[in-house]
Formats: structure tokens, C-alpha cells, sequence
């Protein structure tokens, strides 16, 4: 039996009582990957700055090597040699790369003094050594996002880590870097590096990974050897429960197809959307899915006025469309639930009342002033019909809970009478209850004629509440799936360009 | 173990190389030379040692601030109590050297740990206190303008003939005024720019939790501009007594604005870890100047603060348009048909 590098043991840590990760048990192993699975929420970014010393206070033990290792700070973790990929890129805008590449470390013969030639001369040999070719000389910021994802995983590997934990390394990369971290990863692997992949994309996990670890709202649920399990059981250990008991019931197809369109676009252009054509039916849901930022976002934007649309046609109900403003998408019938609901859906500080009333504003006017009797009725009937937990009406929203703070921002828009809804990933950060609750009501809300169009970073969200899901690739619709065509494995095998083939290979 | 099969990557040397992000400064040198240009067309004393000897030394005070001030900005702060500390270190450096026991060196000295002092204060209050720079500078400029009207209620004091020689004379036909900027530069921010400290400004300005996860000392770094920004103000003051030969707690107030605005049009981001002592110095010559040309031609001093405000927001105009056509550019650019934006393997 191989001894563990770094063992974790016991390790919880909470939030002003509230506990995002419980009891937590694992080993990292040399030459071994360990996957970290489960969905967004369940704790692994929390767990990866416990292990990397972004996080200082926290409950039980971890051990390197034996013996108690316990880091003050990012820079005694990699003094240790164990180094984090971040899931937010650590990189630092305004400099060039190759000062990126050495960030906070000291390197030997350097004194106090940042030496750039010596840096570019060493960040040479270290894209040398593993294969990549880049302008070094050139800032961050003038990377893609991509390019800056490749940056961050060398700078970690800048270290000679003996542990390297990867907190969704390939969320912005292409299939062909995709492949070359791949086989990165297995050349680490091969000289007896203890690896950590956290990944929401199960095909490289089932190739890459040795070892699995499912974890569920902070909870170990199982550690098992990938060499036992099919993907199938993965996806069934991280959901932890039959989809059915979570998500509403769908209707009929054909009774959706009776519906007239709310939204058609056709040839659509705008920023980040290239050339794509979609219809929305009355009381459709309708999921946008992809890798992180190939449209999804940039869709919903150009619907809802923020990024104008640039070409092609919108109707909504069949008549033709402006999208020149948010305003203007409002008059439309177009509602947007943002995904940021912290800054960009609802105002903290205001009342539950204030915030659902805030984008009708101008409909409850009486002589220029607010006719608070019917703002009162509407709040008092959206509150009812979202079943929002609250102490009152009064109550500031930054009182609530998440799930709460998003049916407020789900009652502004149903407020506004729309005929299309847009929302934005919204459940993240939201827990599984609230979130039952959520897809409850976007079906009722459907339900009433409204279209709804979602885009979702949660496959099994996809999955379970969605009539017809489009997956977006690089601004474009690659793939449409319908009724019980719509499978996890459908939706990420589109996604990362694979068609047809099943990712237990 | 597999060679690795792609190449993440791409783009070759960009042709501009490190004067693509230059923009800004170039835009205010060339703001700088057309100004002197005009100069010398109104100016009776063109080219005359006097005239360069004039200009370097009413510009060299507000170089000194905003260098503080840029130090500050690049990480992501701003400092209110430029102007006030330069007004507490020109009534000390009057006072003491008027008639004490201090020897001239010594006042010098003291000076110049004042303003460190100063600095670190500032800087202590904001990284470990974790108060916003703008509200504990306000608080400090307060506090350093009382200290100053403490000192020396109204103007007075003086300053040796021999001190003030040493800034306002000339080497030949260079100003004193040169060398003593040179100096500076070459043995106080060259240095530090180029050590882990200056490093560590960019890095945190730019993306401070990101700087704590590569193990930058973030808090070191930080606390580092602010004593540098300190020193910085107090060698204006000391330039700014020199030249007037006089103490007056009311003097540096103007400093603080104009500091600000010679940082904003040397290029330095608001928003932190763009900019440097280039383009502060640039900007700084360009308010300096702007005021004497409008000297020339007889316009009401009252309207020089009109012109000014007005050449900080043109020069901020050009700056934005140009990096918003750039940007527009830069989106343009469609990703290759294999659809990998930028990192193409090879």
C-alpha cells in the first residue's frame, strides 16, 4: 500500500454557524490523481483553500508526509510544496507574463531584486519543459482567457510542487489544451506528483483520475476507486437523490408545441452571440448549456438590451422587437433575472416591498406620486404566490436567505408582466431545498404563458427542469436536444464537441 | 511519460512591444512638447538658462507629489494628505532651520522621517486597520494641517541663503533643479521599482487577492508605497521651503488636487497597478506649464484653475477613446476556425 502525501482528516469549517464542509476524510496519494466531485455548492473550492492556506481557521487535521502540516498562508503552502490551481485566476493583470510566472517566489541569486531577464530566461525553459509556446513578454491582461488559464497552470507548476491541486483547470480551455493538460497531468502523475482535480466535466475525470471522492452540501458522501464505478454511478452519488423528487413535472410536448412563439430570433448577432436562431414557445423552458462562456451569458445580454443586438431579427409574440435598451426590452415584454442577484438583481439594503416594486415603478403612478395601496396589494400577492419566507414585507432583503433574496428578484420581473423571462444561472449558491422550491415556481410561472429562456452552469438542472435544451459553442447553438434526448451525457458530450460518443468510453 | 502533443499558446511578438501600453504617457509627452513649443514662441526669455531654471523649479514640487501620489493610486488607494503634509515638513524644515541647535542636515533628516512617519500612519490605518485610503487621509490631512498651523501659525520662519542656493543654482547651464530630480529617480524609485516591492505594487493594484495567492506579502507591499508616498511629500515640502525661502502652513493645500490630477494624466488607472513615475513627472511639467503659458498671455490667474481642469478631462477624453477604440479592435479579432481564441496549438 502507497503511504498518502498529504492526508486530510476530519477537516470541517462553517460560516457564521452556517458548516459548508463536515467531516471531511481523504488521502492524497504519489503518483495518483484524486477527483473531487459534486455539484456547485458542495463544498470543494472551500476545501482546496483549506489544503492551499487560503483559509487559516478551520476544524480537524491535515498531515504531510505524517507529520501535522497546518499552512499560515498561500505562500507557506507552497514553501511546503503544495500549490493550488485557482478556480478564480490568480494572475495579476497589469504585469508581463513573466513576471506572473515568479510571482511571489524568491528565486536563488535574485537578492531583493525582481531581474527581468533572468525571469524571461526561466519562464523560457519552463514553457520549454512542458510544451507550450507563448510571447512571455506580453501582459495578462492581454491574454485570453484561454492563454491565462495555461499561465495559471504553469505559474503552479513553477513550484515543483510535490501536491497540485486543480480547482476546474479546463473551465476556459479548448479540446486541444484540454488534451495537452491532460497528458500533463498523467507526465506529473508519472513522477510521483499527489494531483487533486476538482472538474464538472465527468469525462476527464473517468480517464484521469484513480480515485473519487463525492461530496454533497459539504458532506462526504463516498471516496471509491474509479477502476469500480461507471460515470453513471458517479453522477447518481452526487445527485443523491432521483431527479423526480426535485424538479417539477414537465408537460406534454405536444401541448407545448400548441403554443404561439414568444421569441424568435433569426440570425441573431451581437456580442459574444454569432449568427444563431432560436424560438420560444408560450409556457416553454427553454436551457442554454455549454462550457462556461461560449454565449449562454452573452445571449440573454443581447435579448434583454445590455448588449444590443447587432444583426439578424428578434419578435416577441410575433411582433418585431427594439432591444436597444433594457428599458426598451422591459416595454417589450423581456424580463432578466441577472446571475450576480447580489449586485446586479436586487437592492440589498431596500425592503422586500421596494425591491418587487422597483421595475414597475412608473404603472403605479397617481399624479406623479406612488400609489403605495396598490403597490401593497402587488407585493402582498407575490409574496403569496412565492411563497417568500419572510418576517414582513418591510423586512431588507439582505435579511434573507439566498433562496429568498431570489424569489424577490423573481417577483420584481413576474411584477413587469412579461412575456419572455430570461434568467441567468439562477440557482447558484442557492441551497437543494430553496432550489426545489425555484424550479417549482419557473414551471408555474411557464405554466401561465410565459416563456422562459435559462441558462444554466448545472448539467442535472438542465436535465430535470428544461423542455428543450440549445447548446452553445463559441456564440453559436451546436446542438439541440428535446424530451428524453435532454441526458447529462448528451448535454457535456455537445458541449466539449463530442458527438456520440459515451463518456465511459 | 507522453510528450505533450499541443502547444497551448500563440501570437507572436507584438511589433509595439513594451510601448503598446504607452499610450497614455506618450499622449502626455506629446501634450508636454507641443506646450513648449508654444512656450517658446511667447516666452521673451527663450532659450535662456533662466527660463528652464524657472520652470524646472516651480514644477519640481508637484513632481515630487505626485509621485507620492501615484505610488498610492497604483495601489489602488489616494491619498487626500499630500498637500497638508507638504505644508507640515516646509513650516519644520523653516522653523528649525531659522534658529536652533539643528544642524542643516539634521532638519533635512528630520523632514524626511516625518513624511515616513506620515506615510506610515496613513498606511497602517488602511492595510491593517482596513479603513478606505480616502477616508483615513481625510482624517490625517486634518491632522497634519493642524500640526503645521501648531507649528507656525502664519507664514514665517526662513531658510538659509545656502540651502536655497543648493536647489535654485545651476551646474552650468543645467539647473540644480535636474540633478536633484535625477537623483531622486535614479537612487531612490529606480530601486525600489525594481525590487520585489516595486513588483509587488503592480501585482496587488492589479489583482490583490490574486498577489495573496502567488504569496505576494501584500500587506508589506502596501505598506511599502505608503512610506515611499510619505517621503515623497516631505521632499516636496523641502523643495517647496527652499524656494520660497519661508514656511507657510497654508502652501501644500493645492497640492493635494493637482497631485491627483498630474497622476490621473500621467496614465496611472484609478482603479490601480497601471501607471508610473513617467507619466506622473509628464503630467506634473504639463499643469506646471499650462499656467505659465496662460501667464504669457495675460490671462486672469483665476481662469488658470478653468484651463486646467479642463486639459485634465481632454487629456482623460483621449485616453479613454483611444483604449475604447483599442478594445473594440481587440474584439473584433475573431477566433481562429478551430475555434481556440488565441491559444493555438501547434
Amino acid at each position: 500500500m502507497i503511504d498518502s502525501l498529504l492526508r486530510v482528516a476530519d477537516v470541517g469549517k462553517a460560516y457564521v454557524g452556517n458548516p459548508v464542509l463536515q467531516h471531511i476524510d481523504l488521502e492524497l496519494k504519489p503518483g495518483r490523481a484524486h477527483a473531487l466531485v459534486g455539484e456547485n455548492g458542495a463544498g470543494k473550492s472551500t476545501l482546496v483553500k483549506i489544503l492551499s492556506g487560503g483559509i487559516r481557521h478551520y476544524e480537524g487535521r491535515l498531515e504531510l508526509e505524517g507529520r501535522p502540516y497546518r499552512p499560515t498562508s498561500p505562500a507557506d503552502a507552497q514553501a511546503k510544496g503544495i500549490v493550488a490551481v485557482q478556480q478564480e485566476l490568480s494572475l495579476s493583470p497589469f504585469l508581463p507574463v513573466y513576471q506572473n510566472l515568479w510571482l511571489g517566489k524568491r528565486l536563488p541569486g535574485s537578492g531583493a531584486f525582481v531581474l527581468n531577464r533572468d525571469l524571461a530566461r526561466r519562464s523560457d525553459e519552463l514553457l520549454e519543459r512542458y510544451g507550450v509556446s507563448m510571447d512571455t513578454s506580453r501582459w495578462v491582461s492581454d491574454l485570453s482567457l484561454e492563454e491565462q488559464q495555461v499561465v495559471e497552470i504553469l505559474k503552479a507548476l513553477a513550484f515543483d510542487p510535490r501536491v497540485i491541486i486543480f480547482d476546474e483547470p479546463t473551465s476556459s480551455l479548448g479540446a486541444a489544451n484540454t488534451r495537452w493538460l491532460l497528458d500533463l497531468m498523467a507526465g506529473l502523475k508519472a513522477r510521483g506528483c499527489a494531483l487533486m482535480v476538482i472538474s464538472h466535466r465527468l469525462p476527464e475525470i473517468m480517464e484521469l483520475a484513480d480515485d473519487i471522492t463525492v461530496l454533497k452540501d459539504g458532506v462526504k458522501v463516498a471516496t471509491v476507486e474509479r477502476r469500480a464505478v461507471s460515470s453513471a454511478d458517479v453522477v447518481r452519488m452526487m445527485v443523491g437523490r432521483d431527479l423526480e423528487d426535485i424538479f417539477p413535472p414537465k408537460p406534454s410536448r405536444a401541448s407545448l408545441d400548441a403554443g404561439a412563439a414568444v421569441l424568435e430570433a433569426e440570425h441573431l448577432r451581437a456580442d459574444g452571440v454569432a449568427d444563431l436562431s432560436l424560438r420560444v414557445r408560450r409556457g416553454e423552458v427553454v436551457g442554454l448549456a455549454g462550457l462556461e462562456g461560449q454565449g449562454q451569458h452573452a445571449l440573454l445580454l443581447a435579448l434583454f438590451g445590455v448588449n444590443p443586438p447587432l444583426g439578424g431579427s428578434v419578435a416577441i409574440a410575433g411582433a418585431a422587437a427594439k432591444l436597444h435598451s433594457p428599458s426598451q426590452a422591459i416595454r417589450e415584454g423581456v424580463g432578466l433575472v441577472p446571475v450576480d442577484r447580489r449586485t446586479e438583481g436586487i437592492v440589498l439594503p431596500l425592503s422586500i416591498s421596494e425591491n418587487i416594486a422597483l421595475a414597475t415603478l412608473e404603472r403605479r403612478q397617481r399624479f406623479g406620486c406612488m400609489d403605495r395601496a396598490r403597490e401593497q396589494a402587488l407585493v402582498d400577492a407575490t409574496m403569496a404566490e412565492l411563497a417568500i419566507h419572510a418576517p414582513g414585507t418591510q423586512a431588507a432583503v439582505e435579511t434573507l436567505s439566498g433562496g429568498n433574496q431570489q424569489k424577490v428578484v423573481l417577483g420584481k420581473w413576474l411584477a413587469t408582466q412579461p412575456k419572455l423571462l430570461l434568467l441567468d444561472d439562477p440557482t447558484r449558491g442557492v441551497d437543494i431545498g430553496a432550489r426545489s422550491d425555484i424550479y417549482h415556481q419557473i414551471r408555474g410561472i411557464a405554466a401561465t404563458g410565459v416563456g422562459i429562456l435559462i441558462n444554466s452552469t448545472d448539467t442535472i438542472e438542465l436535465v430535470g427542469l428544461c423542455d428543450r435544451v440549445l447548446v452553445m459553442f463559441e456564440g453559436r447553438i451546436v446542438s439541440e436536444l428535446a424530451g428524453a434526448g435532454i441526458t447529462e451525457e448528451a448535454i457535456i458530450g455537445a458541449a466539449v464537441g463530442v458527438k456520440g460518443e459515451h463518456p465511459d468510453g | 511519460m507522453d510528450k505533450p502533443k499541443a502547444r497551448p499558446g500563440g501570437g507572436g511578438r507584438r511589433p509595439l512591444g513594451a510601448l503598446a501600453h504607452s499610450m497614455p504617457v506618450l499622449i502626455i509627452y506629446a501634450v508636454l512638447l507641443v506646450m513648449l513649443v508654444v512656450l517658446a514662441f511667447v516666452s521673451p526669455r527663450f532659450p535662456s538658462l533662466a527660463l528652464t531654471n524657472s520652470l524646472m523649479l516651480s514644477a519640481l514640487p508637484l513632481v515630487f507629489a505626485a509621485l507620492a501620489q501615484t505610488l498610492v493610486v497604483l495601489v489602488k488607494g489616494i491619498d487626500i494628505s499630500v498637500g497638508p503634509l507638504i505644508s507640515l515638513v516646509m513650516v519644520v524644515a523653516a522653523a528649525l532651520m531659522h534658529d536652533s541647535g539643528w544642524s542643516i542636515a539634521g532638519v533635512v533628516a528630520l523632514c524626511l522621517l516625518i513624511g515616513m512617519a506620515a506615510g506610515a500612519l496613513n498606511g497602517a490605518l488602511v492595510v491593517y486597520a482596513r479603513l478606505q485610503s480616502i477616508i483615513v487621509t481625510l482624517a490625517t490631512s486634518l491632522i497634519f494641517g493642524g500640526l503645521a498651523l501648531f507649528v507656525m501659525p502664519q507664514p514665517g520662519g526662513s531658510i538659509p541663503g545656502s540651502v536655497a542656493a543648493f536647489v535654485t543654482g545651476n551646474v552650468g547651464v543645467i539647473p540644480n533643479t535636474v540633478f536633484i530630480l535625477a537623483g531622486c529617480l535614479l537612487f531612490l524609485w529606480l530601486p525600489v521599482r525594481k525590487s520585489r516591492f516595486g513588483q509587488g505594487w503592480y501585482a496587488v493594484g492589479g489583482n490583490e487577492t490574486g498577489a495573496f495567492y502567488s504569496g505576494v506579502a501584500v500587506s508589506r507591499v502596501k505598506m511599502s508605497a505608503f512610506i515611499f508616498a510619505g517621503l515623497f511629500s516631505a521632499l516636496a515640502g523641502l523643495v517647496l521651503a527652499a524656494q520660497t525661502m519661508t514656511g507657510d502652513p497654508a502652501m501644500g493645500a493645492p497640492y493635494t488636487l493637482n497631485s491627483i490630477a498630474s497622476t490621473v494624466l500621467g496614465g496611472t488607472s484609478l482603479a490601480g497597478g497601471i501607471g508610473g513615475a513617467i507619466g506622473a513627472m509628464g503630467g506634473a511639467f504639463v499643469l506646471t506649464i499650462v499656467v505659465d503659458i496662460l501667464f504669457f498671455f495675460r490671462v486672469s490667474s483665476y481662469y488658470q484653475y478653468v484651463f486646467s481642469g479642463a486639459i485634465v478631462i481632454i487629456a482623460l477624453a483621449i485616453v479613454t477613446t483611444t483604449e475604447f477604440l483599442k478594445s473594440r479592435r481587440a474584439k473584433a479579432v475573431p477566433a481562429d476556425d478551430q475555434g481556440h481564441p488565441g491559444g493555438v496549438p501547434k
